[in-house]
């Protein structure tokens, strides 16, 4: 009995570790590529292994400005901000406020976070056109921002349904007005789960390429430049090209190894609840 | 009956309360303020595009002066249910959708499973690394497979060629270059799976776990009888939300495969932005193929919605909301 379940232990942790060893080969693939001498890179037999040069950063430096990255950042810090600070109050407001037609309201909300994105595009397209917010870090700030806010709204509503409301009941007897209890006492208490969601929709703002793809040309994001590399056609960059994929993903690598336990709780807030 | 210079009576009756019970009250009522920027965005954001698409998907578009001009009743609509290229398609999301919902589930389950079952004290950080394929940017993970997929210097071909003496052309035919397709989505959309289902492993309640362990329950008959149907609501969560991301899928068909074989990878997302934007500027028929995506995505979502409404996704109550009792 024993060795029968050592034996079924041994073969389940060998399955997770070949399990991921293939899950991560791609992004090891790509750290590799950024890496290495051109020569490497278009060797006919696979080189697993090389000493790091930065042959591929240089290229990048020199012949790319960081305005896609300055824009990437302006419209990711702008448009979480402000979906934050919007959709939080919203979400407690759905959460505690009784009225009549909170489902229906609630629904809309929901809903709006699961709108097909090729749904919307047109009509974007069209009116940024007329506008004249078409290939501007403001439109797409604001595109962003009224994504982002229905998946702030829907995690934290979550959050504040299962929270009791008899903190705050306390400090509204006590005299704080509706409002500075929010703000004094279900923020400090949510903090954690309003960065979950901040993180959340960080992440995701900063890797999107849909909406910038088509609402931006010469002011575009960082995803888009990086994959205008793959749009060469042939003979791509393969070097500076996975040089850029890995600058676009080195942010997100960090929020996971820092932030794992806040990423986790909001990618579970996504599917519209939290674990304990 | 109004007599000048004297409030009815009955106002007066309600100046009176309101004066009463007005620090209360006043701020109650204007709680709505603080709320409010952020409802009038979103109301702006998705109103006025859903009906603006619904108005050009109904007209004729001069794409010079980007106005519609004449009304043609459904007739786009018919153009689109018509048409082979559009038809392809959304036959075309359907099949890359049921495929990679379908692995991702698998996948997902098996994944979280083994994690619960042989190394839950590491969760954490096993979930954090199975995590990363879902974190990076879809353009990345295009990028990850356009690089190991290479016909010349990819590592996938080139171990390949040492069994089979062949070179695999991933996106010359239909078949492969769906398959890559999929393979990329169910890289990304997997870990959200593995997340659910952990989440979902985590939260069985115990004692029904252990009455059917007592009751003799083991091995798969264990996950198929027990473990599953308790995780019902878990399991339908995932696979719409997995279902609705793969069918929204923009960026590998573009990158990965640009569509073809001619058209053969042709995504939705990918015919609504070429036929609308990209090649003919035929902004209403897109418009039309919008609404209906938009319309097959809103009946999954009700689901969805209705789902996790039925509040126990992980087993918690909703929480009795404050001043429900004197609403």
């Amino acid at each position: 009995m024993s060795t029968r379940r050592l034996i079924g232990i041994l073969t389940g942790r060998t399955a997770l570790v070949v399990l991921l060893i293939f899950w991560l080969f791609p992004v090891y693939w790509l750290i590799l590529t950024a890496f290495k001498l051109k020569v490497d890179i278009q060797s006919s037999d696979p080189v697993w292994i090389v000493t790091p040069v930065l042959d591929n950063f240089i290229w990048l430096q020199q012949n790319f400005t960081f305005d896609p990255l300055k824009h990437s950042l302006i419209v990711v810090f702008l448009s979480v901000a402000i979906a934050t600070l919007l959709g939080a109050p919203m979400a407690y407001a759905l959460a505690r406020f009784p009225f009549k037609q909170r489902d229906d309201v609630e629904f809309w909300v929901i809903s709006t976070r699961m709108l097909p994105p090729e749904a919307l595009i047109i009509p974007y397209y069209v009116i940024m056109i007329h506008i004249h917010l078409i290939n501007t870090v403001t439109g797409l700030t604001i595109i962003y921002s009224a994504i982002n806010l229905p998946v702030i709204v829907w995690i934290l509503l979550a959050f504040y349904r299962m929270m009791p409301a008899s903190t705050e009941e306390a400090a509204r007897i006590d005299g704080c007005s509706l409002w500075s209890a929010y703000f004094r006492i279900v923020i400090p208490m949510s903090a954690s789960s309003i960065v979950a969601a901040a993180l959340i929709i960080w992440i995701m703002t900063w890797n999107e390429f849909f909406f910038s793809f088509v609402l931006t040309s010469s002011n575009t994001t960082l995803p888009v430049e990086v994959a205008s590399f793959l749009a060469n056609g042939f003979n791509p960059q393969y070097g500076p090209m996975a040089a850029a994929g890995l600058i676009l993903t080195i942010p997100p690598l960090l929020i996971a190894f820092f932030g794992r336990q806040y990423l986790i709780r909001g990618i579970q807030g996504l599917a519209g609840g939290e674990a304990r | 009956m109004k007599v000048e210079g004297q409030p009815a009576p009955v106002a007066l009756g309600a100046e009176r309360s309101r004066a009463r019970r007005a620090p209360r009250r006043s701020i109650d009522e204007r709680r709505w303020i603080v709320p409010l920027p952020g409802f009038i965005l979103l109301a702006l954001a998705t109103f006025p595009p859903f009906f603006y698409a619904l108005y050009l998907s109904l007209f004729n578009f001069d794409n010079q002066a980007k106005i519609a001009t004449q009304f043609v009743w459904l007739q786009n609509y018919g153009t689109i249910l018509s048409t082979s290229r559009s038809l392809h398609a959304f036959g075309e999301t359907l099949v890359i959708s049921f495929q990679s919902t379908l692995f991702s589930i698998v996948f997902g389950f098996a994944i979280a499973l083994l994690i619960q079952r042989y190394a839950p004290r590491l969760d954490t950080w096993l979930l954090i690394l199975f995590l990363l394929p879902m974190i990076i940017s879809p353009v990345v993970a295009a990028l990850n497979f356009s690089l190991l997929l290479n016909t010349l210097y990819g590592p996938i071909d080139q171990v390949l060629y040492g069994f089979t003496h062949n070179v695999i052309a991933w996106t010359d035919t239909p078949f492969l270059a769906t398959e890559v397709i999929v393979m990329n989505q169910v890289w990304q959309s997997t870990p959200f799976a593995i997340l659910l289902f952990y989440s979902g492993l985590q939260s069985l309640p115990t004692e029904a776990l252990e009455a059917a362990r007592v009751d003799g329950a083991q091995g798969f008959t264990f996950l198929w009888l027990i473990t599953i149907p308790l995780m019902r609501s878990i399991v339908i969560v995932t696979v719409l939300f997995e279902f609705l991301l793969a069918s929204a899928q923009f960026t590998p068909t573009q990158l990965l495969t640009s569509g073809g074989p001619g058209n053969a990878t042709e995504s939705i997302a990918l015919y609504i932005y070429r036929v609308g934007i990209a090649e003919t500027g035929s902004i209403s028929l897109a418009a039309a193929a919008g609404v209906i995506a938009l319309i097959v995505t809103v009946i999954i979502a009700t689901i969805w919605v209705k789902t996790t409404k039925a509040k126990d996704l992980y087993g918690i109550e909703r929480d009795a909301v404050w001043g429900e009792a004197d609403a």
